[in-house]
């Protein structure tokens, strides 16, 4: 009963977040994934309006609300409101963008200080409280102002969002146009600025909670603390379908409970995010049947057209188109051979790496821009490879080799464990789940006795800058080979089938489940090589090098490069990560600041990527040196055409059509 | 009856508590065009859903001597059932030739992942012949010009075509056509007729069809099968079902013009075939 008091006052924040997110995804069909971001940007305006500029706590507070508040209306107007018309999954991949900016926006605001000009990096105390009392011991547990603040204010806090929904004008019109917003639009009602009402509630349904829970659970200044916030709502949300407040209520509660009860009989902390994981995939079980029905606003498919576009068989056959490419393969090569004798060894080891990112950021576009599954989980995945591999090493001591063989089977099997669940559902279930995987792997699985690596992971002799270079550099070229031949054969097609009409593809024979399985353990093998050889190249593996941020970095560097163009993956990693090595100089949030705006920029004003920028060069010199037009006009031809004219082919060939089917069959 | 294809047998389809098709039942022959009319909402379309296993239905189904009815829709495919959407959609953001190789996946299902990614012999093999054979069709169906063009950038009457290849290249046993003639102009859909019938011919396959252009369905039909609010209401020879009663209330109405096209000249022609 204790505990389940304690566990109350923490689920009113993870309740009220995930009331927020069911809010937001009401109103515009998109799951808000700078959710947590939010009121992670309000606790650290409050701490430092009190705690910097010593203001009092009411009018701190209400700035803060209302700073979070006119953000999330920013978001909304700016972001949100010109995707309208856009497939859902790019929305979602907008809100990511949205939540890397509004990281660099709580990093810019002063950190509190705990005294004498010292920066508070952690810690539970710090965070404001307006009242000291009651204090009161209860069964085994202390009960705070904190936790009696949260425990009445949530309930108050989510009355009035019911009231709100259920009385106001604006609730019943939300209410409306969630159920079908072009009728509602038609009816009169002004579906923009309900939803634009709707971001802002959300948004201080996101402050609220995250101050409730900041002085009950702790205070961090770290990059990643929107994520877990955000994976708090969003298990609380996925119970609920997205579409039910009251459930999204309670299931947030009722993880808050289990947190402590699990707690309680483990006495192991820090399991939230893995309780938080289970209870995503609780629910996607429970509800399968109704995550499986899909609108065609939720479908998966994203037009790529543009970023892998073929060019004609008669140019990609002529001699000098094939001359061409062999030599400027051929430059290429040459020029990354020849940077061991040209680099510094710190530029060296840093392109070594890049690279290493650039074959997880292609696995990812095999995953997301062809079988149109979009994971934020991915560095976890490369971490699993990492960490156990670098667990081989430290403490089975294995030959690298194996342990790195060992490292893409475990990122293989790890894919299938979490793509057998969520895989069978159509949406946007899987994101959430594997970004459920990336917080709970980071915070949890990385550091358990059982799976962490140990200490002391060093580079073999042969791995000195120039040898861990070269073996980065082979390594891609293998996977870019590997991955195009895969982009042209059955495996490939199949996926992109998949993603852009899943009926027709299956009414052609394809297996819907195995082909998005294939992708995942494709992938979850090329992240789990690459994460290992990161994490020698790091001397370390834990949760901190496999962080869950870094996977919004590659879902940002495969979006800039291109989804679905396997060199765009590649020059997207590059310019990820390229920026904030040269501009670290200019500010320290120059990487995040880059990404957040680069992926934004390219949703709203260029989508296709820099793809489609390499697609006009290739096309401009195909023409060149073949003389042939790369995208040739078309003779049009018509069902009409076929059957008037005399040719019409397959009236008066039936046999030639049947014979030679029958060679081949 | 030797010559059954199909048989299926009380399918129903309940959405909620809304029964969508109670109880439909029909035989398909071997070589025979079945012809679907019915209201918009009749429950048409879910049939044709049911049938390849998109919707859960009760009541079962046999293509020849297989029972469908347990089989996911890839594996029904598999069995020799082919489907065509009424949207045409395919894959937008693929080739012409790409389409088509997909359509070819039953072919192919020996390319396996390893084999692919080390250019192993089998894969590359399988590879070839699914191509070859798609050009092949793309230049026999005069859609050269096509082969590298986005399914996007198509119009609706080519991507028909399309479509249509992509059933020659499958050879189905049973083809569901779900309104051929939906968003194409009227002078293509005049050509469909003699299409449709030069598929059956070509692959030897049976056809279910619907179809709301009358003269085009009663040109190529051998057989009728009405629906109205998920319920047969009859069933049988073309002509003998659009004078019935039920048929003529509830669909056509009683205005001769419904069944022919809109001109003179088109309702002649429409009753010249008969």
């Amino acid at each position: 009963m204790d505990y389940i008091l304690l566990g109350l006052a923490i689920g009113m924040a993870n309740a009220l977040l995930a009331v927020g997110i069911v809010l937001t995804y009401m109103s515009t069909r998109v799951i808000n994934l700078a959710h947590g971001e939010l009121g992670a940007f309000c606790v650290a305006m409050m701490l430092a309006l009190t705690r910097n500029a010593h203001w009092h706590y009411a009018p701190a507070l209400l700035a803060s609300l209302a700073a979070t508040g006119l953000l999330a209306a920013l978001i909304e107007q700016g972001v949100i409101r010109r995707l309208e018309k856009s497939p859902r999954l790019i929305v979602l991949i907008a809100t990511l963008g949205i939540a890397q900016l509004i990281i660099v926006a709580r990093l810019v605001v002063p950190k509190p200080k705990a005294g004498e000009g010292v920066e508070l990096i952690t810690g539970s105390g710090v965070f404001p409280v307006p009242i000291d009392n009651p204090v009161v011991e209860f069964g085994r547990v202390v009960l705070r102002p904190q936790h009696f603040i949260a425990l009445v204010i949530g309930p108050l806090v989510a009355l009035a969002v019911v009231l709100f929904l259920r009385r106001s004008t604006y609730g019943i019109a939300l209410r409306a146009a969630a159920q079908n917003s072009s009728r509602a639009l038609l009816a009169g009602i002004p579906v923009r600025r309900v939803s634009t009402i709707a971001w802002v509630a959300a948004g201080l349904l996101s402050g609220v909670a995250s101050m409730l829970l900041a002085p009950i659970v702790g205070y961090s200044s770290s990059e990643a603390v929107g994520l877990p916030l955000l994976m708090r709502g969003l298990a609380g949300a996925t119970i609920a379908g997205f579409d039910n407040l009251g459930v999204a209520f309670g299931a947030g509660l009722a993880i808050g409970v289990a947190d402590q009860l699990v707690f309680l009989s483990t006495g192991r902390a820090g399991i939230t995010d893995v309780i938080v994981f289970a209870a995503v995939l609780i629910a996607l079980y429970v509800r399968r049947s109704e995550y499986r029905r899909t609108s065609a606003n939720e479908e998966t498919s994203w037009d790529t057209g543009d970023a892998t576009r073929p060019l004609p068989l008669a140019i990609l056959q002529h001699v000098r188109w094939r001359q061409t490419v062999r030599a400027s393969v051929g430059v290429v090569a040459l020029v990354a051979i020849a940077m061991p004798w040209v680099l510094s060894q710190s530029a060296l080891f840093f392109t070594a790496t890049v690279f290493l990112v650039a074959v997880v950021a292609v696995s990812l576009t095999m995953l997301t821009g062809w079988a149109g599954q979009l994971s934020i989980g991915h560095w976890g995945l490369a971490g699993v490879g990492g960490v156990f591999g670098a667990r081989l090493v430290t403490m089975g001591h294995f030959p690298y080799w194996s342990a790195f063989i060992a490292a893409g089977v475990i990122g293989a099997l790890c894919a299938l464990l979490i793509g057998l669940p969520s895989l069978r559902f159509e949406g946007t279930s899987f994101a959430v789940v594997t970004l459920g995987f990336g917080v709970a792997a980071s915070g949890w699985l990385f550091s358990q006795p059982w799976f962490r690596s140990g200490q002391g992971l060093r580079r073999p002799s042969y791995l000195d800058n120039r040898g861990y270079y070269i073996a980065a550099l082979v390594f891609l070229a293998f996977t870019v080979v590997v991955a195009r031949r895969l982009q042209r054969s059955r495996i490939g097609r199949n996926m992109t089938a998949v993603r852009e009409n899943s009926r027709q593809a299956e009414s052609f024979g394809v297996n819907l489940v195995r082909t998005k399985l294939t992708a995942f353990v494709i992938s979850g093998t090329f992240a789990g090589l690459a994460g290992f050889m990161w994490a020698i190249g790091v001397g370390s593996a834990n949760g901190e090098v496999f962080g869950p941020v870094r996977s919004l970095t590659l879902v940002t560097a495969v979006v800039i490069g291109g989804l679905g163009s396997i060199a765009g993956a590649v020059i997207g990693a590059f310019y990820m990560l390229g920026i904030p090595y040269f501009g670290s100089n200019i500010s320290v949030y120059i990487g995040l600041l880059s990404t957040g705006i680069g992926v934004l920029t390219l949703v709203l004003f260029l989508p296709g990527g820099f793809a489609r920028i390499g697609y006009f060069v290739r096309d401009f010199v195909a023409a060149r040196v073949t003389g042939l037009d790369p995208n040739p006009d078309v003779v049009p031809v018509s069902l009409d055409r076929l059957s008037a004219d005399s040719s019409a082919p397959v009236m008066e060939n039936p046999q030639k059509v049947g014979k030679k089917r029958g060679v081949s069959a | 009856m030797q010559t059954r294809v199909l048989a299926v047998r009380n399918i129903g389809v309940a959405f909620g508590g809304l029964q969508v098709l109670d109880d439909v039942s029909f035989d398909l022959r071997r070589g025979e065009i079945l012809g679907f009319i019915g209201p918009n909402g009749a429950g048409k379309t879910t049939l044709f859903d049911a049938l390849s296993g998109f919707v859960p239905s009760v009541g079962q189904l046999w293509l020849d001597d297989v029972e469908l009815t347990p089989l996911k829709p890839a594996q029904r495919a598999a069995a020799g059932l082919g489907r065509s959407f009424q949207d045409a959609r395919l894959f937008a953001a693929m080739t012409v030739l790409d389409t088509l190789r997909v359509a070819n996946e039953l072919s192919l299902l020996n390319v396996d992942v390893l084999g692919t990614a080390f250019g192993l012999r089998h894969a590359r093999v399988a590879e070839a012949e699914a191509t070859e054979r798609s050009v092949e069709l793309i230049e026999l169906l005069g859609l050269a010009t096509y082969r590298d063009k986005l399914v996007r950038e198509l119009s609706t009457g080519t991507r028909r075509i399309v479509d249509l290849a992509c059933l020659l290249t499958r050879r189905p046993r049973v083809v569901l056509l779900d309104e051929p003639s939906s968003g194409i102009a009227q002078r293509e859909a005049e050509a469909l007729a003699p299409m449709i019938r030069s598929i059956r011919d070509t692959i030897g396959c049976s056809v279910l069809l619907i179809e709301h252009d009358m003269p085009l369905l009663l040109s190529v039909a051998d057989r009728l099968h009405a629906l109205e609010t998920g319920k047969t209401i009859a069933t049988g020879h073309p002509q003998t079902v659009i004078r019935h009663p039920e048929v003529v209330r509830s669909y056509l109405g009683d205005d001769a013009s419904a069944i022919g096209r809109s001109g003179t000249a088109a309702v002649a022609r429409a009753k010249r075939k008969k």
